[in-house]
């Protein structure tokens, strides 16, 4: 397996502990019966995986999990839990258990399979500069041509970045959403409205049932 | 961004400014302001949909004959968007499909009157999302723009908030969550894989990586992330084995949704599956996978529509499970994907899908706005309840038994046609089993269609009172039915169009 991160004993160690704690805590999200509980266990299952982003020296991300995620989410979804009361008996989409465990396993399986067959390395030999500056996100626009093709590495920065630890990517961030995924992040606009009038229309229904 | 990205936008954009439009002008309908009738005022909010869909509709047109600005089928906007004509091609399909579903609701949304502004507005918001996604070249946007046309479509399907509606809610945003789930697992391995979120980007790559051969698509990763994406859209498409929320959906959403969903969501799932997946199999080698995987998936769903669909007592269920057996025509298509035909043409594959998808947008909304406006006078959803319907509405009648006879394929409507166009490439790339399947599918899905023809201009019924449709209603039903006819009886027009709309071979 192709180490990302630094792969000393102790980030190995780490990893295998964070995860843990994701994989262990998302199992107990899954089968605990009672939703406050297992709100509690989403919110351990978001620090395991703040840990991991830590560990592959995204800090920048894993600040911002423990932020929205770990403080804002997990507190609006136990909100939420509170406010809409008694649902522990509201498991009617799980008829078919044995069908979802058997698709889960499989899946999980050929995703194991999968993961450990592939040479994830094969991408470090790539000597196309294009190629290599698509692998890195590192683009500088050269000459005033507009073919698309007409970009070159910054060898520097690739160099830093597939060497040994990752660079700190929270730099690179803030123009990335203004430039390469301005599209996305602008549609996401229109996705947060679509999602909050939904959420008003479905909720203002059931006042107005529970009302009369 | 400079104009040239504005103006490829410029559809899209039109279609989410209007969708804010109307949330704004629902705010200023507001009942009893400027002393309007309750409703009066807020019906104004279907014209103001209607008519501002010639928004994006002229701008689209724009793009496509280059009147203004500099149209381009290069990708645009750092490479995330790409208004080429087959992009256009779909974003007409998604524009007429929300005008027919907006024009033929009136009547039935009386019922939601308090909720019609945020009716349109989410309608409006998942025809953007659509559009968008019809265009994106690039990873994420496609993630953003399927979420922008699911989660409206959620909450569409949980408007009628009764027991049948808001469980069909609740199963669309799980089993949509769960599909996109499996959707962006598929994407993560393509990025891990190749490391870029770019369409072109990533073919360049997959060619400069090592091809294993005797691996179905050279790679397990690619193999897998192949599996995963067409799971997910899978679900979008409504083919099997993907297709369990499709009944209770469409049985439970307002039939309008349910009409909007059946076409326009699922058309605009197979463009982006096309885009990925001609971009893709430009490689040889790999054409041979892609056969197999959708004659599988094709066969799956041809047979799981049609033999459920047997039982059926419900009409609303019926044409749900209608729409999964002709999802499952379409991926014979699918099936015949890159390899040259034996007429010399790489494009008779994409060629028959987008004839198909068409003829099947007319076809479709026109039998399901139809039902539509007779289910809601009757209030009897089911097939029995559509006994003798020629005596209660002629012209309805004749038109729901055209209607219904493209849809299993009998000349001269275009259901024929796109069937004859799109068995005969499977027969051309080899495929000859799976024409046979699909032809031993049409015959058995005769037995319902056709049953349903004779209630309805055959049956008895005691309930004698005429159902007198809203012009609205008729005029969709009309143009549906008649875009049916002459899609099937000039098939060169249309064929001509897709041919200059197919940019992405």
């Amino acid at each position: 397996m192709n180490a990302a991160f630094d792969s000393g004993p102790i980030a190995t160690l780490a990893f295998y502990l964070a995860s843990a704690l994701t994989i262990a805590s998302a199992l107990i999200v899954v089968t605990q019966r009672d939703l406050v509980r297992a709100v509690v266990a989403l919110a351990m299952s978001f620090v395991g995986v703040a840990a991991i982003y830590f560990i592959l020296n995204a800090e920048f991300i894993g600040v911002v999990q423990l932020l929205v995620y770990v403080g804002a989410i997990s507190i609006l979804i136990a909100f939420a839990v509170m406010f809409i009361g008694d649902l522990a008996n509201a498991g009617t989409l799980s008829q078919s258990r044995l069908i979802s465990a058997v698709a889960a396993i499989l899946l999980l399986a050929t995703v194991i399979f999968v993961a450990y067959n592939t040479d994830w390395t094969d991408i470090k030999d790539v000597t196309d500069a294009d190629a290599v500056a698509g692998l890195t996100g590192r683009y500088e626009v050269a000459g005033t041509s507009d073919d698309k093709n007409v970009i070159s590495a910054v060898n520097s920065d690739v160099e830093d970045s597939r060497g040994g630890a990752l660079v700190d990517g929270s730099s690179h961030i803030g123009p990335a959403l203004i430039s390469d995924f301005v599209l996305p992040f602008e549609t996401l606009g229109l996705l947060l409205i679509a999602a909050l009038i939904g959420a008003l229309l479905v909720i203002r229904g059931r006042q107005k049932d529970d009302a009369a | 961004m400079n104009a040239q990205d504005y103006w490829a936008l410029s559809p899209v954009i039109a279609m989410a400014a209007l969708a804010i439009v109307l949330l704004s002008a629902d705010a200023l309908l507001a009942e009893r302001m400027f002393g309007g009738r309750r409703f009066g005022s807020k019906r104004a909010l279907s014209w103001i949909a209607f008519i501002g869909l010639l928004g994006p509709a002229i701008l689209a047109l724009n793009l496509w004959f280059g009147w203004l600005g500099n149209s381009t089928s290069d990708p645009v906007i750092y490479g995330t968007f790409t208004a080429d004509r087959f992009t256009l091609f779909f974003q007409f399909l998604i524009i007429g499909t929300t005008a027919a579903v907006i024009l033929a609701s009136v009547p039935y949304l009386e019922q939601f009157r308090d909720s019609l502004g945020e009716f349109f507005t989410l309608l409006l918001i998942a025809a953007a999302g659509m559009m968008l996604l019809v265009g994106a070249s690039e990873l994420i946007t496609i993630y953003v723009a399927l979420e922008t046309t699911a989660l409206p479509a959620v909450a569409l399907a949980a408007l009628r908030r009764d027991g049948f509606s808001i469980e069909a809610g609740a199963k669309f945003l799980i089993l949509s969550a769960l599909s996109t789930a499996l959707l962006l697992f598929g994407l993560v391995f393509l990025y891990g894989y190749t490391g870029a979120t770019r369409i072109d980007e990533i073919v360049a790559r997959l060619a400069t990586l090592p091809f294993e051969a005797g691996v179905p698509f050279g790679s397990l990763a690619v193999m897998l992330a192949v599996l995963l994406i067409v799971a997910g859209f899978g679900f979008k498409m409504a083919i099997a084995p993907w297709h369990m929320w499709v009944p209770d959906v469409y049985q439970g959403a307002p039939t309008p949704v349910a009409a909007f969903l059946s076409v326009a969501s699922k058309a605009s799932a197979f463009a982006v599956l096309m885009r990925l997946l001609y971009s893709m199999a430009g490689f040889e080698a790999v054409a041979q996978d892609w056969q197999i995987l959708f004659a599988l998936i094709a066969t799956a769903s041809m047979t799981v529509g049609n033999l459920l669909a047997l039982s059926q007592t419900n009409m609303k269920r019926l044409l749900a499970y209608s729409t999964i057996a002709q999802a499952g025509y379409i991926m014979v298509g699918f099936a015949a994907v890159s390899i040259a035909s034996s007429s010399g043409s790489a494009t008779s594959g994409p060629q028959s899908i987008m004839y198909y998808l068409a003829g099947y947008a007319f076809t479709n909304l026109a039998v399901f706005l139809g039902f539509t406006a007779i289910i809601h006078r009757t209030g009897d959803d089911t097939i029995a309840g559509l006994g003798g319907l020629v005596k209660r509405s002629p012209v309805l009648a004749v038109l729901m038994s055209i209607g219904l006879l493209s849809l299993l394929g009998m000349p001269p409507t275009v259901g024929f046609m796109a069937k004859a166009v799109i068995f005969s490439t499977a027969v051309d790339q080899g495929l000859i089993w799976l024409a046979v399947v699909a032809v031993v599918n049409t015959v058995v899905a005769a037995y319902y269609y056709l049953r349903i023809v004779g209630l309805i201009l055959f049956g008895e019924t005691e309930d004698t009172d005429p159902i007198k449709p809203a012009p609205g209603e008729m005029a969709a039903v009309i143009v549906g039915i008649a875009g049916a006819i002459v899609l099937g009886v000039v098939p060169w027009l249309v064929l001509q169009l897709i041919d200059d709309s197919i940019t992405i071979v």
